[in-house]
């Protein structure tokens, strides 16, 4: 038998980080034979070493062939064999092309060679050169484990950032939650991003004469919606800043420049922009004195139930979403003023609660739905009323998957507000 | 002008554009994660093949049971593309499949009525069995 030259075999978790596993890792010394031992001696190794699956035939150092301990038993064991095999050469129930790679490729081209070659290469295992001499044998299961280990770390290591980018996003809207938990004697708010962060986003701002509100749904869901939450609600914080909080329709159109301007939407016809993304969005401002509600919607509709009224009303914004390549610079939203009385109800969602799919035949969940359900616990307090949304919706979704992020809130005009907002 | 065939995945629609018979479809679901990326190349085939109809019937089959805003977005450059095609001369026929109790989908259908009077809207109810 030939001596080897193997370099001490690191494991895997002795080796630096940033390194990427490669077939290395998965290289066991083992046994080997040349084309000039017998098949007595391939028989003799066999039996010693019972976990031995296969055995290289190795050739000046070179690799030429592996010896199936299955398929080389059941050759010997036939009638006459072990006569007549015994004494030749042990390249007789050689596989002459078993899978051959060098200790240097990476897992992922190993992992698709492997599979291409088939079966074998996966039961037998393969040969592991380095500079094109045997330096040992891989075997499938243990690929199949490094693959596994590394899928994992993968998803580990994006997870364990979305969910610092959560935290970010939840300290984000806190402020707003606390402002109307405070400002608000009967309200709620839901807020289910789909995925750990996402599009949707609300901001809530308290003056001594009433209080503003807004619900959005940015582009897209996940990481990219959660950056454009990020920049849309700056806009509007900004717009805030320099309107004040009592025209939402002024600061819809406020943030719609803001967002064309952030992401170069603007200028050039001819050059299609990187970027078309957006919100659809409904703010409000509540006057306390004259209990109007003003309105202004983008693509999102107000669901408005007034004590004793025989119906939910809506309340439609318009059909233009706030930002966008095709919004106009200078596009005005309508701004609606709605009067309200002590126990009217108010209900907004943005669009993944309306279009979130379910049902026994697996469509949308629809705005009658929702209607039916804020008629239906009209009496109760608006905390509860979300309870029944959720509690509807989770039903109507079922074993469907969540399709979108989903916000809604819902408040209910008191007989008189507290007076002790901030200032 | 080679057919355009896109299989159905769990978040994107089956794409059906049968050119030589002048017959589209677009059927399933679509919240790609990209929107822009899946929908770019359908667009631009399918502007390649507009471009060259000359008084043409085209007949448009679209049912979605969900689509989500980026989506919406990518389906209004396709009506574009139709509207553009019926100002060139040719009609495009809309057929807009949804299910009966379908409030949402069936609302969506009556707002692409109103936006792109030039394509010949039909509303397709299906009945649930």
């Amino acid at each position: 038998m030939l001596a080897l030259e193997i370099s001490p075999h690191l494991p895997a978790d002795c080796r630096p980080r940033s390194q990427q596993p490669t077939a290395e890792d998965l290289c066991i010394q083992t046994p080997s034979v040349t084309a000039e031992d017998s098949n007595e001696t391939v028989m003799e190794i066999f039996s010693k070493y019972r976990d031995l699956t296969s055995l290289p035939v190795i050739e000046d150092g070179i690799p030429i062939g592996l010896i199936n301990r299955g398929i080389f038993l059941s050759q010997m064991s036939k009638p006459f064999r072990k006569e007549v095999y015994s004494r030749k050469s042990s390249i007789a129930f050689m596989d002459k092309e078993p899978l051959v790679v060098e200790a240097d490729m990476d897992i992922e081209s190993l992992t698709f060679k492997a599979v291409e070659y088939g079966e074998k290469a996966l039961a037998d295992g393969f040969i592991i050169t380095r500079g094109g001499r045997f330096a040992g044998v891989g075997h499938g299961l243990q690929l199949m484990r490094v693959v596994a280990d590394m899928q994992a770390a993968r998803n580990r290591q994006i997870m364990q950032s979305i969910e610092y980018a959560s935290v970010i996003q939840r300290s984000m809207l806190r402020t707003s939650r606390d402002t109307m938990l405070h400002t608000l004697e009967d309200a709620d708010l839901v807020w289910e991003p789909r995925d750990l962060v996402g599009g949707d986003f609300y901001y809530f701002v308290a003056r001594s004469d009433g209080w503003f509100g807004a619900v959005a749904d940015c582009t897209g869901h996940g990481v990219p919606g959660a950056f454009m939450t990020l920049i849309a609600s700056s806009c509007l914080a900004q717009a805030i800043d320099q309107h004040g909080p009592a025209d939402p329709a002024l600061l819809l159109g406020s943030v719609n420049c803001g967002i064309k301007q952030m992401l170069g939407q603007v200028g050039g016809q001819d050059e299609t922009p990187e970027s078309d993304d957006g919100m659809d969005a409904a703010c409000f401002w509540y006057d306390i004195a004259t209990r109007r509600l003003i309105f202004a919607g983008a693509k999102t509709s107000l669901f408005v139930l007034h004590p004793g009224g025989d119906g939910v009303e809506m309340v439609d914004g318009d059909r233009k979403c706030v930002g966008y390549v095709d919004s106009e610079l200078d596009f005005t939203w309508q701004k609606r003023a709605v009067q309200m009385q002590a126990g009217s109800l108010v209900f907004v969602t943005t669009d993944g609660l309306v279009d979130q799919v379910g049902g026994p035949k697996s469509i949308a969940f629809g705005k009658r739905r929702i209607r039916d359900l804020i008629l239906a616990n009209r009496d109760r307090p608006s905390s509860e009323i979300n309870r029944a949304v959720q509690q509807a919706i989770s039903e109507w979704q079922g074993p469907n998957h969540r399709r979108d992020d989903v916000t809604f809130f819902c408040f209910r005009v008191q007989e008189a507000q507290r007076t002790n907002q901030a200032s | 002008m080679e057919n355009l065939y896109i299989a159905a995945t769990p978040s994107s629609p089956e794409v059906n554009f049968d050119f030589a018979q002048h017959q589209l479809s677009i059927r399933g679901e679509s919240y790609p994660e990209n929107a822009a990326a899946f929908y770019g190349d359908i667009i631009k085939r399918l502007r390649e093949y507009l471009a060259s109809c000359n008084n043409i019937c085209i007949n448009v089959d679209i049912g979605l049971a969900y689509f989500n805003s980026s989506s919406t977005k990518m389906l209004f450059n396709i009506f574009e593309a139709f509207k553009t095609a019926v100002d060139a001369g040719n009609e495009v026929v809309l057929n807009w499949h949804h299910y009966e109790e379908d409030d949402t989908i069936f609302e969506f259908g009556q707002e692409l009525h109103v936006d792109f009077p030039e394509i010949t809207f039909v509303d397709r109810p299906v009945k649930a069995a």
